[in-house]
């Protein structure tokens, strides 16, 4: 639990930058966690290469669909985005579906353990690592002059762009980007799992990924982290409930979204802004951090 | 006129037959504009007769159906907005559009960031100097730290004319509107930055507004729209008895 845990942390952040910060809803971001995860599987299988290499060319790919996803949304807006994203996803779960001789499709493909050992323990050190290196990468693209050009783009891509910002080629930095998070944390799930099915690649694991970072807050940079173990953990005391899970957190993305839209970073903010007004001396710990001159 | 450096006939901007459509309406037609490196021009018509498609046009954000844009003598009218901007065009939108979540620094900041992605090697000291003292002249300093979003509307457009300042080179600076709905006082800020940044750096200025009292003290010369045409060229008191620009303005 705990390393998918994590797996949903590397993911959450990578949409949060698509989204969030650059403002682009995309609804495929676990459509390429699952190009990275079947592109390692196959080449292992087929091809015989290293585990390791696998992944690699995994992200590559990723990166490349990524890009060429970014180019074909460049001109479109909010709810067409979403659209031709979705579709996309939708395409590339039925394919893998479909082409069963090679994926095995519902049978499940088979990737080998990346450890040699389905054992919990050094996956979940593994995944707390990629997700330690998430956050770094992640923090590095949003505190430099990129991050800049994204959140202009988020804000007013017209303005952005007679600004001097090349919107084109941000967004497509960015969508590259974020499917090099998800491969990422695809491919080295896969070979944790072992085994490989379209089932991840429904829209469900889409939706897990929005409600963990918008409860844990859009658009902020420690939203995602929270959320994704938050939701992960929650997900996982009410299996019980089965399918009913996602009424409740359906129900718990309006409330967010109507009372706190910065999500549980938000509340966390408050708590701490009220708690620095009454203890003055925890002010500069809690006070949330601004561009200084 | 005299002669500019790089434009063979003197324009720092020229438009040649410069046509928009939106359906079968022509919003712009064949319009000549030719704008003087150096000068302050006005830019005026009766609402709807193409000023801002205009701007829209020149800044890239709209791409022509015929004709051509030239600054300093090359070709713009195919480049993206982007790229006119690396070639020194500024603008403001009527309505303020700024970086909302952005504060009013980083704000002015993105112009100068932008350009060190198209290989810029301004050293960051030498920016946030001129970002501050920019801030400082609209009035906006000791609000730096603010969000954009809780600017007012007249401190919105003095934000987007410090962030158009921020341009490096900056040859054309697009105005549209700066005036309107804007408190006096913000209004004369506004004249006395485009007087300076004219002055000191000699900054060219397209402002298309209905402010006649301030176009008065800032424009030499205005150029006046007509449903997409160009109908009158000239100083403000040539143009006051133009037949044609009587007629636009107060019907037959």
């Amino acid at each position: 639990m705990l390393a998918t845990s994590l797996y949903y942390v590397i993911l959450a952040i990578g949409w949060n930058l698509l989204a969030g910060y650059t403002g682009q809803f995309s609804l495929a971001h676990h459509t390429f966690a699952a190009i990275g995860a079947y592109t390692s599987a196959l080449l292992v299988q087929y091809a015989r290469v290293p585990i390791l290499v696998g992944i690699a060319l995994g992200v590559v790919l990723a990166a490349a669909i990524g890009y060429g996803l970014g180019t074909l949304c460049l001109r479109m807006r909010a709810i067409y985005l979403a659209l031709a994203t979705w579709a996309f996803a939708e395409s590339v779960r039925l394919l893998v579906t479909v082409e069963y001789g090679i994926t095995r499709g519902d049978l499940g493909l088979a990737a080998p353990f990346l450890f040699g050992t389905p054992r919990s323990t050094p996956y979940y050190y593994l995944f707390l690592g990629l997700a330690l290196g998430a956050m770094l990468a992640a923090w590095a693209i949003v505190d430099s002059r990129i991050g800049a050009y994204m959140r202009a783009i988020r804000d007013d891509e017209e303005a952005a762009a007679v600004m001097g910002v090349d919107t084109f080629k941000w967004k497509r930095f960015v969508f590259a980007t974020s499917a090099v998070f998800a491969a990422v944390a695809g491919g080295f799930q896969g070979h944790y799992l072992g085994l490989l099915s379209p089932t991840p690649m429904k829209f469900n694991e889409m939706a897990m990924v929005v409600v963990m970072v918008i409860v844990g807050g859009l658009r902020t940079f420690p939203g995602p982290i929270l959320g994704a173990v938050f939701i992960e953990v929650l997900s996982e005391l009410l299996r019980a409930w089965g399918e009913v899970r996602m009424v409740l957190f359906a129900l718990l993305v309006i409330v967010v979204a109507r009372a706190y839209p910065a999500g549980l970073v938000g509340i966390f903010r408050s708590a701490g802004g009220y708690l620095a007004a009454r203890v003055p001396a925890l002010a500069p710990v809690l006070a949330p951090r601004r561009l200084r001159d | 006129m005299t002669s500019v450096h790089g434009a063979p006939n003197g324009w720092l901007l020229e438009t040649r037959g410069l046509t928009k459509r939106f359906g079968g309406l022509v919003a712009v037609d064949s319009l000549p504009l030719a704008v003087g490196r150096g000068e302050v021009r006005g830019l005026i018509g009766p609402n709807g007769s193409g000023k801002t498609t205009t701007v829209n046009l020149l800044s890239g954000l709209y791409r022509a159906d015929a004709g051509e844009i030239r600054l300093r003598g090359e070709r713009i009218d195919r480049l993206r907005p982007h790229e006119i901007t690396g070639r020194g065009v500024a603008r403001t939108f009527q309505i303020p559009k700024l970086f909302g979540n952005m504060t009013v620094l980083e704000n002015v900041l993105v112009p100068a960031l932008a350009e060190l992605d198209r290989g810029g090697h301004r050293p960051m000291a030498e920016i946030l100097d001129r970002a501050r003292r920019l801030l400082e002249f609209v009035t906006l300093d000791r609000l730096r730290h603010a969000l954009a979003k809780e600017l007012s509307g007249g401190q919105s457009m003095l934000l987007q004319i410090a962030r158009g300042l921020m341009v490096r080179p900056i040859h054309l600076f697009l105005m549209d509107e700066p005036f309107a709905g804007v408190h006096p006082t913000i209004k004369d800020t506004i004249m006395e930055t485009i007087l300076r940044m004219n002055g000191e750096e000699g900054v060219t200025f397209l402002i298309v507004s209905h402010e006649m009292a301030a176009l008065r003290r800032l424009c030499p010369r205005v150029s006046v729209m007509h449903e997409g045409k160009l109908i009158a060229e000239g100083s403000f008191e040539e143009i006051a008895n133009h037949a044609a620009v009587l007629e636009a303005y107060l019907g037959r």
